[in-house]
This record gives structure tokens, C-alpha cells and sequence, in this order.
């Protein structure tokens, strides 16, 4: 696993020095799309179809269209000034519980491992947040931007949680079918709490799979197996053989002249 | 055997080219030493700092075909080839790029590894036969193709690297004929190498100021420039700066033009640090200059570089 993330965890006045590793991976299958005749990967060109002409990345700024077809062009300098404080520093701002969070908040997750010096702070951290049952939030800066976080106790290790800002997540208000307040019944309320009894178990995601990625896999191994497999034309390739002749050439071009000079000296001495 | 480390031999830097009977002479390659363990159908490939190269060069898979043996450790090269000539530029896409599989590397450059010694044969080590027998028993059990070729030997140094300068490679290495195959990292008095000064041209990309005042030129080479490679973005990447070879009128010219040249963002993907009161004025990447240079930097930056005249 490789660190994506260096710098500290601020806990009151410690500093633990920590990297951060990313605790997911996205598994989705990519497809790339070829030219059906030759199947050559097709390569994206970005054209101004007012010059109707390539446009190469020194003449290309970020504009943001405020509204339709109006645009402002900010430059890379004004958006950088924009960015977080890039102070590599997860800031403990609080401690709370996280029954207290909602899991809509959750954004995506990473594994803290302490540093260089980091390992007895640390573990101190991890114990003291376990034996309060908190977690800690905090402030992160991932490239540009800065997020809110969340770090708590995974097994032995700490890990931390991006979070959605409040105006990240969208309100229910807005939603078209708002359930409509009305009377339940006592009886039916008693036999969906039965129900939900008979089928709670304990949470086991090992039974669940991504089928849809199982099946595009078979099929792709299927096809490399079975030799259906496409590739473009072999763009032309410079050739050993080529380089080898030229030096044979060249050894014996020497070769030559310096027989030739050697001659020549001969008949100058005699 | 199969699974054993070994540093291998290194030559120390001494010019030795007098017609002398008693030593050979090769082609200098400039490329990635590798050492490749054969057992079976199995390949591994290891590099001079005994890292794992296997899944990263998988065209030299089918090596256990080319050698009539059960067994064996050879020596060689890996280089990839750029305007006719060995480019360890090229070859550093094809590290880049981590493992790939046959039908991901045909899309990179190519590589091809050039064989001048073999370790150990079907069970036997080889390393304490002459090197002149352990040239013989590479020739006979090498079948050579488009990835896999034999080190030519010649009796004429100088010669060879007349012929060397001419096309524009690293160098020549000498060899004693009867001596023994010594693995590093000591180098061995038994080879010997002359290297020649490497020239290229690279973009400038950007000039670096002290107090205002230009004092060198920042390089760049394209990456994926080759328009063969397709479905790769083409990027320039920098590879140091150049300031010996240029006179104060020279840096005066160059910064006069970048007044209309000029970018407000660097162009190389891989921006040299702001260091002291050192300070960058960014150019588009539209003119290039000749560079001698003494050889590449693992961190692919040009060791030692001056403008050619």
C-alpha cells in the first residue's frame, strides 16, 4: 500500500505524525473504446470549433460560466489563493459520539499509521478515544481542498472518514414523494416489529458480491482464453538489425581509412 | 539458483584502447542491467540493485525458447531504441509504466535485451570459466530474435568506438579474455570502460533568474512524442537545467524573447522546486538546443550538461 498522505494529527498540543492510506478501492471494470474497423484506442483532441483548430494547453484557461454561454475566466494564481491551507495537519477540533452522525455524511475512507516517532502517541490516542467510545472530528486538506473528518478507532489502527459539508447533502424537503402522515395500526405495527425480529442477524458483508463485475470478468477471461482478443495495427518499430548493420558498417569504414592511412605512410617511408 | 540474488559484475572507468591481444571489446549499451534466471518455462528478471523486473517486461517471457538449456543465469542490457540509437529516456517510459501485460506493452516502446555473459548453465556455475569460454557457451546456447541479442566482441577499441561516437552511443566496454566472472558491487580491473559524452536536443521550457538577472536555461524532453505510441498524452518532462556554454548575451537574447514567449504556469509536467532565491520565468516549449551531457541521473535529469557549440 502506498502512503497518498504525509503530515500530522493534531491532538491539543501533540502532534502525531501520521500517513494516510487509502482504505477502499473502487473495483469497476473500465472499458476503452476502439475504432470498430481497425480497433485502435481513439485518442481525445480538444478543438475550438470558433478557430476550428486544435487548441493546444498553452492557450487553454478555466472559465466559470455563471450563467448560460457567459463565462469568467479566473486564473490558476486566483484559484490556487482559493485553496486550503495546505499545513498538512488533521486538526481535532472535537470529540463526540457517533451514534451522533448520520452515515449520509460519510464520504470516503482512509487508514491512519503512525510515523517515524508517531507510535506511542499514537497508541495513546487509540486507547484513550476506545476506552471513551468517541470519536474525534477534524479538519483535512487533500490537495486543494479542505474537508471535514472524522477519526475513530477501526480495530488496532485509527482511521479517518471525509465528510460531506452540510450543504453537500441535499434536504428531503425537496423530495417529490414525501411520505404523508397517517394512522397505523397497533396490530400492523406488532407484526413488521415480528418480522424485523425473524430476520435480524448478525451483519456478514462476505455474503454479498458484486455480480455484475463477476460476469464481465468471466466473459473477458473467456474471450482472452479463447484468443478473441483485438489489437490495432503494430505502429512500425525501430530495429535492432538496423542499429547492429550501421555499427558493423561503421567498424569496418574504419577499419578501411586506417588501413588506407597506413599504406599510405608506408610508401611515404619508402 | 533460481531464486538466488546476485550483483553483477562491474567494470571500472579506465580508457583502455591500444590493440592489446588479451582483451576484447564491446558496445557500451545504455539501458538497465538485468540478470535473467531461466528454469523450465519460468522467467525471473533482476536488476542491478536485485529488484524484480519480471512482470514489467513481459516480451522477454518466451526467453526460456531461445536457450537450448533447463537452466540458466545470463547478463545482458535491456535498451529501448529512439532515432536509431539506444535511449535510456525511452526506456525510462517503459519503467514507468510498472508491470504491464503483452497486449499493454506492444503499445509502449519496445525493448530489447542485449546478452553479454552467461552465470550458470543446467546446473553448473560458469562463473569461475575464462570469460572467452563463457562467450563460446552463450553463443551456443542463444538463439537471437527481435527481443533477444547477442553483445558482438571486437579485437579493435579504438576502432569501436570511433564507430560508437559516430552513431551516437554510450560508450565501449574492454574485457580480459581469460578472466573470471566476478559479481559486484566491487568493480572488477578485468573490464574496463571508456564512456563518451551523450548529446540531445531538448526544449527550453523556462529560464531560471537570480536577482532578476537569467542565469540558466531550463530543458525538457516530450514525452510520448512519438506519434507511433498512440493512446498516450504527450507531456513535457524536465530534465535539468543548462547554464555552462552560454554567454551573458546568449542568456540576454533568450530572456528578451520569453518576453513574448512567456506562460503563467510551468509546461513540464514535472516542475523543477523554487529553491533560495533562485526564480522561474516560464516559456512555451518552442525552441530547442543541443546539449552535451555526461549521462542520465537515476532521477532521469542530464548529469553534467553544457550547450553544444
Amino acid at each position: 500500500m502506498r502512503a497518498m498522505w504525509k503530515g500530522s494529527l493534531g491532538f491539543g498540543l501533540v502532534n502525531i505524525p501520521v500517513r494516510l492510506f487509502a482504505a477502499t478501492e473502487k473495483k469497476d471494470i473500465n472499458f476503452r473504446y476502439l475504432h470498430a474497423p481497425c480497433h485502435t484506442p481513439l485518442k481525445y483532441e480538444k478543438i475550438c470549433t470558433t478557430c476550428q483548430k486544435q487548441v493546444p494547453w498553452e492557450e487553454i484557461v478555466r472559465g466559470y460560466e455563471y450563467e448560460r454561454e457567459h463565462f469568467v475566466v479566473l486564473e490558476e494564481e486566483e484559484i490556487k489563493a482559493a485553496a486550503g491551507k495546505n499545513d498538512r495537519l488533521i486538526e481535532i477540533t472535537d470529540f463526540a459520539k457517533i451514534a451522533e452522525i448520520d452515515p449520509i455524511y460519510f464520504q470516503k475512507g482512509y487508514y491512519l499509521a503512525p510515523d517515524g516517532t508517531g507510535g506511542r502517541p499514537y497508541m495513546l490516542l487509540h486507547r484513550a478515544m476506545r476506552e471513551a467510545g468517541k470519536i474525534a472530528v477534524a479538519m483535512i486538506t487533500l490537495r486543494t481542498k479542505e474537508s471535514m473528518a472524522v477519526v475513530r478507532c477501526y480495530g488496532e489502527i485509527l482511521s479517518l472518514s471525509t465528510m460531506y459539508y452540510p450543504d453537500e447533502v441535499r434536504s428531503t424537503e425537496a423530495l417529490p414523494d414525501r411520505p404523508q402522515v397517517s394512522e397505523i395500526q397497533e396490530k400492523e405495527l406488532k407484526m413488521a416489529l415480528e418480522l424485523i425480529a425473524n430476520l435480524t442477524a448478525p451483519f456478514n458483508p462476505e455474503k454479498y458480491r458484486d455480480s455484475y463485475r463477476e460476469k464481465l470478468l468471466e466473459a473477458i477471461q473467456a474471450k482472452v482464453e479463447g484468443k478473441k482478443v483485438v489489437t490495432a495495427p503494430l505502429p512500425e518499430r525501430e530495429k535492432v538489425v538496423d542499429l547492429l548493420e550501421a555499427l558493423q558498417a561503421s567498424v569496418e569504414r574504419t577499419q578501411a581509412k586506417n588501413a588506407k592511412k597506413k599504406s599510405a605512410g608506408k610508401v611515404k617511408k619508402g | 539458483m533460481f531464486d538466488k540474488k546476485i550483483v553483477p559484475m562491474e567494470p571500472q572507468a579506465k580508457k583502455i584502447l591500444e590493440k592489446n591481444s588479451s582483451f576484447a571489446y564491446q558496445v557500451k549499451w545504455d539501458g538497465i542491467r538485468l540478470l535473467a534466471f531461466g528454469k523450465g518455462t519460468k522467467i525471473r528478471l533482476q536488476s542491478r540493485s536485485q529488484k524484480d523486473k519480471t512482470g514489467l517486461y513481459p516480451e522477454l517471457a518466451m526467453l526460456p525458447g531461445l536457450v537450448t538449456a533447463e537452466s540458466f543465469i545470463l547478463d545482458g542490457e535491456l535498451v529501448s531504441l529512439q532515432d536509431k540509437r539506444p535511449s535510456f529516456y525511452t526506456l525510462m517510459q517503459r519503467e514507468r509504466a510498472g508491470k504491464v501485460n503483452i497486449s499493454g506493452a506492444i503499445r509502449l516502446p519496445p525493448v530489447h535485451y542485449m546478452l553479454f555473459d552467461i552465470l550458470f548453465i543446467d546446473g553448473a556455475w560458469l562463473l569461475n570459466e575464462p570469460w572467452k569460454v563463457r562467450q563460446e557457451i552463450l553463443k551456443e546456447s542463444v538463439t537471437e530474435n527481435g527481443s533477444l541479442y547477442l553483445t558482438s566482441s571486437y579485437g579493435d577499441g579504438k576502432r569501436l568506438l570511433q564507430a560508437v561516437k559516430e552513431l551516437g552511443m554510450e560508450g565501449v566496454v574492454a574485457k580480459k579474455k581469460d578472466s573470471p566472472y566476478i559479481p559486484g558491487p566491487r568493480k572488477s580491473s578485468y573490464w574496463l570502460k571508456t564512456k563518451l559524452e551523450q548529446t540531445l536536443r531538448a526544449y527550453v521550457g523556462g529560464l531560471a533568474l537570480r536577482n532578476k538577472n537569467p542565469i540558466s536555461l531550463l530543458l525538457g524532453l516530450y514525452e510520448n512524442d512519438d506519434a507511433k505510441i498512440s493512446g498516450l498524452e504527450k507531456s513535457l518532462r524536465y530534465i535539468g537545467s543548462v547554464s555552462s556554454g552560454l554567454t551573458e548575451k546568449e542568456l540576454g537574447n533568450w530572456y528578451e524573447r520569453s518576453q513574448k514567449d512567456s506562460l503563467n504556469a510551468s509546461p513540464f509536467i514535472n516542475p523543477p522546486p523554487a529553491r533560495g532565491e533562485r526564480e522561474f520565468l516560464w516559456l512555451k516549449p518552442h525552441r530547442k538546443v543541443k546539449v552535451v551531457f555526461n549521462e542520465w541521473t537515476t532521477g532521469l535529469k542530464l548529469r553534467a550538461p553544457r550547450l553544444a557549440r
